[in-house]
């Protein structure tokens, strides 16, 4: 079994060396690493070129000529491997020795998933940590397509994936990020995707690798939230960031659409599936948005009802909420909680 | 100058924390009497001086050959370290040397000789003058089946004596790096090298080799408790059979549907050995299984062993 390492450099020499430093401890090591460098301006080319000197498997490094940005410069690193499975890799963290040792182990008991992911420990910037798994969110074990939520992801350096999923990527420009703030889809969220809508994924337990979370303190979805502060989080959230849920799901369905097109006829029907579940979300997002903007008793009954058909809170697992946001929603309804905007401090 | 038409040769000496012996293997390299001849002289980040030694002598060295000595920036262990040097080598055939052996002057030489009458030899070997650890010389020793079968030597534990071993570049280049760290990278040029047919043995003892000592000390194989002991040369195993497994999936070869089963049933023995030690239910559950046999038979050698502590 053959893995190929997958890197986006870009000015990230402080723990680069320790990163690659990790690779090289690899009782299963990988058959190269191809770096792709983003136009760093601090010392990470020659931190690289320095490893490759003494590396045990070849490293490949390329130039960008001008600036991708992360998530298309890691598909593009990802595009240069040679060999049948790829690691991401990031340039802050560690990898424990075990790490594709334990991939290659899921890979040939299993030859049904897709992408192998693996649980990390979260750590300061010394490395130092509670032995906390990280993100553990998923049952250990195999997961069969179409098993997830449509906007999930899991991190890119603990994902390992089959190259061919990379073979439906076409030249058109990736879809705009679920997550407000970034404007394009990240390399990681494009795999799990994929993944989800064409073949199944397989969760390690165990952990695999060292996650720093240098300078930013353990903040958002990184800490150990209590139900009271979770609720705190989920109120203020209305109508408008639905609405971006929503647009963002249209733009996604017409995306898989595209690549529908493109790939060969019995994975193609795998996308047209997966663009419709799109657009059901998008028709799910719309309403609730609707349902925050309104004030109308009848109205928000209407809208409530239409999630509610529409699967949005109990049905497949690509589209359903899940009993939480019914329960926030009927609230909604029943005009326990106010218009979305009204600020809960 | 007959010297242009022969093709460079690479002496790669590998070396690990052999302060006591550095100096007389890298005399050995020196030594030697073919040309063009590239010395790599390679430290794998020891915590000794052997590093410092080989920069001194490197240093010092006046001489018809070119020498290079490198480092690794940290330790990489044994598989590691040969990836690392046979990316950067520049001959096309590759003598590998260890730090605490001496080889004779003529080795290169004998050894080239039989490169060139045989286009087909990717691999050679020979026999060894064995020393005590104080350095005296005791018997010759030749390596076990010499006329292996492709069948035998696919599950076999030792294929030469790899102090010995010349390659050529090929075996690298076709077929990767060796991507199993626990493995031995004799066992691995050695299948690979019995896989096209190439394995060429020279009778003469052309390497002076220190029985009790040598590169595998640095593994756990070696200490530790006996079950731990038991452990790693299990898991050694596995990753052996793992990687040579890979390495006859990359090739076609003609017995491709026998040697693949050789290896998977000795694999799935390996399993069976391996959840005796540490996962005792997988192991109960592995009897009950379509592989009882391979279990059955790990059970009766793991027991035999069991008493033999006792006994």
């Amino acid at each position: 079994m053959r893995i190929s390492i997958a890197m986006a450099a870009y000015n990230g020499g402080r723990y680069l060396r320790e990163q690659l430093d990790s690779l090289a401890a690899q009782e299963h090591l990988p058959c190269e690493l191809v770096v792709c460098d983003d136009g760093s301006t601090d010392n990470t080319l020659e931190i690289i070129a320095c490893f490759a000197e003494t590396s045990p498997f070849p490293v490949r490094v390329y130039r960008n000529e001008k600036n991708l940005g992360f998530a298309e410069n890691f598909l593009k690193a990802a595009r240069l491997c040679k060999s049948d499975w790829i690691s991401f890799c990031d340039q802050d963290d560690v990898w424990l020795p075990n790490k594709l040792d334990d991939v290659r182990a899921a890979i040939e008991l299993d030859s049904r998933p897709v992408m192998i992911l693996q649980n990390a420990y979260l750590c300061e910037a010394d490395l130092s940590h509670r032995k906390r798994l990280f993100p553990n969110r998923l049952r250990v074990g195999y997961h069969p397509p179409k098993s997830q939520f449509g906007f999930w992801v899991w991190l890119g350096f603990l994902q390992t994936f089959h190259s061919s999923l990379l073979n439906f990527r076409n030249n058109s420009r990736l879809p705009r990020n679920y997550f407000p703030g970034h404007d394009t889809m990240s390399h990681d969220k494009w795999t799990c995707m994929v993944a989800n809508a064409t073949g199944g994924v397989c969760v390690l337990g165990g952990p695999a690798a060292l996650y720093r979370r240098h300078e930013k303190a353990l903040t958002g979805s990184y800490v150990d939230q209590t139900m009271r502060e979770r609720i705190d989080k989920a109120l203020p959230v209305g109508g408008d960031h639905y609405r971006f849920l929503s647009e963002v799901a249209v733009e996604i369905a017409d995306y898989l659409q595209a690549m529908a097109d493109c790939a060969p006829s019995e994975t193609s029907e795998d996308f047209v599936d997966a663009a419709r579940d799109f657009r059901r979300i998008a028709r799910v997002q719309a309403a609730r948005s609707q349902l925050y903007e309104t004030s109308n008793l009848s109205d928000k009954v209407a809208e409530f009802t239409k999630v509610l058909t529409q699967g949005g809170y109990i049905g497949p697992p690509m589209i359903s909420l899940g009993w939480k946001s019914l329960l926030k929603d009927a609230c909604r309804v029943l005009g326990v909680i106010g218009t979305a905007r009204r600020k809960t401090t | 100058m007959t010297d242009t038409t022969r093709p460079l040769v690479t002496f790669a000496l590998f070396a690990y924390n052999q302060e006591k012996y550095i100096r007389e293997a890298v005399e050995g390299a020196f030594s030697q009497t073919y040309e063009p001849l590239e010395i790599i002289l390679s430290d794998d980040c020891s915590s000794d001086r052997t590093f410092e030694i080989m920069q001194e002598m490197a240093a010092a060295y006046d001489g018809p050959h070119e020498v290079r000595v490198r480092q690794n920036h940290t330790n990489f262990g044994l598989i590691g370290h040969v990836n690392a040097l046979l990316e950067i080598v520049s001959g096309d055939t590759i003598v590998l040397a260890a730090g605490d052996d001496i080889s004779e002057a003529a080795r290169v030489a004998k050894i080239a000789a039989v490169f060139d009458e045989n286009p087909s030899a990717m691999l050679v070997h020979s026999m060894v003058q064995t020393l005590d650890a104080s350095g005296k010389k005791m018997g010759l020793k030749a390596p076990p089946n010499l006329d292996a079968h492709i069948m035998d030597i696919a599950t076999s534990a030792s294929i030469y004596i790899g102090a010995t071993g010349a390659i050529k570049r090929d075996l690298y280049r076709i077929y990767g790096p060796i991507s199993e760290a626990r493995t031995y990278e004799d066992l691995i040029f050695g299948f690979r090298a019995a896989l096209m047919g190439g394995i060429f043995y020279l009778e003469n003892p052309l390497v002076q080799y220190r029985s009790d000592i040598g590169l595998a000390s640095q593994f756990r194989r070696t200490n530790g408790s006996r079950k731990e002991r038991r452990i790693a040369s299990i898991c050694h195993r596995l990753a052996t059979l793992r990687q040579r497994r890979v390495d006859l999936n990359s090739q076609r070869h003609l017995n491709y549907q026998k040697i693949s089963k050789a290896i998977k049933n000795e694999e799935k023995k390996a399993v069976a050995r391996f959840q005796f030690y540490v996962e005792p239910l997988a192991f109960l559950r592995g009897t009950l299984s379509t592989s009882a046999y391979a279990y059955l038979k790990a059970l009766s050698s793991e027991t035999k062993y069991a008493l033999h502590l006792i006994g």
